[in-house]
């Protein structure tokens, strides 16, 4: 028999299995290896005074994009500063919003390397929408 | 001024640089901040503007330009990175005056191998050089 204090607990624990289950099901299978990779990276200012910019690091190996970062950025007084990020860490790509208490929002699951690049054209839109919309707010 | 082919021309270059015809391209040149500007423009806009876009990033840029036919490539370095001393300091007959175009100002490069120099424009020791034809997907 379960007592009434206990219910709410049980109820929230399954809520955050089933949580926990829904995030994890959105993960696939790859994790990229950046050993030996080459690596690269290159800013696009987004307006004629370099105030936004998009940042991307890409990784290659043989030719073929195997992991990529690419960052939102706005600059300030320190200097420039990531308001979003995304990247393919734990077999999703996914964009870390610039709230750090929020999740991490799921781009496309990773299952394979052919994966990366279906997703860096999905982040390539969204980067670009969000530095478009952070201009023309000006 | 929001210009949507430029966004376009911008996207395509990072679209291509990534996972494009030009993954295996090194851009040439680096930042004082050690990052790889790439600064994008269109033949038809003015000199004026693209100067203005170079000045912004620190004054040395990976510069993409797109024409009605092609997309050039252009390197603006620091001066004392240049192994030769530029041909020009923009002071010659036929040198692109102020209501020129991006796309008359790189054809005045490639005029000029050892390059263009526009530090008083950039507010650094700068040149532009080595304007090539570069291929997209």
């Amino acid at each position: 028999m379960v007592r009434r204090g206990q219910q709410g607990r049980q109820k929230l624990r399954k809520a955050r299995r089933d949580a926990s289950a829904q995030l994890e099901s959105t993960r696939g299978e790859y994790r990229a290896d950046r050993t030996g990779a080459r690596m690269r990276d290159w800013d696009a200012p987004y307006d004629d005074s370099n105030s936004v910019r998009l940042q991307f690091i890409v990784w290659h190996r043989r030719s073929t994009l195997i992991d990529f970062v690419v960052n939102v950025q706005v600059l300030t007084s320190e200097g420039w500063d990531t308001v979003e990020s995304f990247d393919c860490c734990h077999g999703h790509c996914h964009l870390h919003p610039q709230n750090a208490d929020l999740e991490p929002r799921t781009i496309a699951q990773l299952d394979t390397v052919d994966d990366v690049v279906k997703a860096f054209a999905q982040v390539e839109q969204e980067a670009h929408d969000r530095a478009r919309i952070i201009r023309d707010e000006g | 001024m929001v210009n949507p082919l430029l966004d376009a021309f911008r996207r395509e270059v990072n679209v291509n640089l990534a996972c494009g015809a030009l993954v295996d391209f090194d851009l040439p040149v680096t930042s004082d901040h050690g990052g790889h500007p790439v600064v994008v423009a269109l033949e038809e806009e003015r000199v004026s503007a693209l100067l203005g876009r170079i000045r912004a990033v620190g004054g040395f840029a990976n510069l993409f330009v797109r024409g009605s036919k092609q997309v050039r490539m252009v390197s603006v370095i620091g001066d004392s990175c240049a192994i030769a001393t530029p041909d020009d300091v923009m002071t010659g007959d036929d040198v692109p005056g102020p209501t020129a175009t991006v796309g008359m100002f790189i054809d005045y490069v490639e005029r000029n191998p050892n390059g263009v120099a526009i530090s008083a424009a950039v507010g650094h020791p700068s040149c532009a050089r080595d304007s090539r034809v570069v291929e997209f997907a």
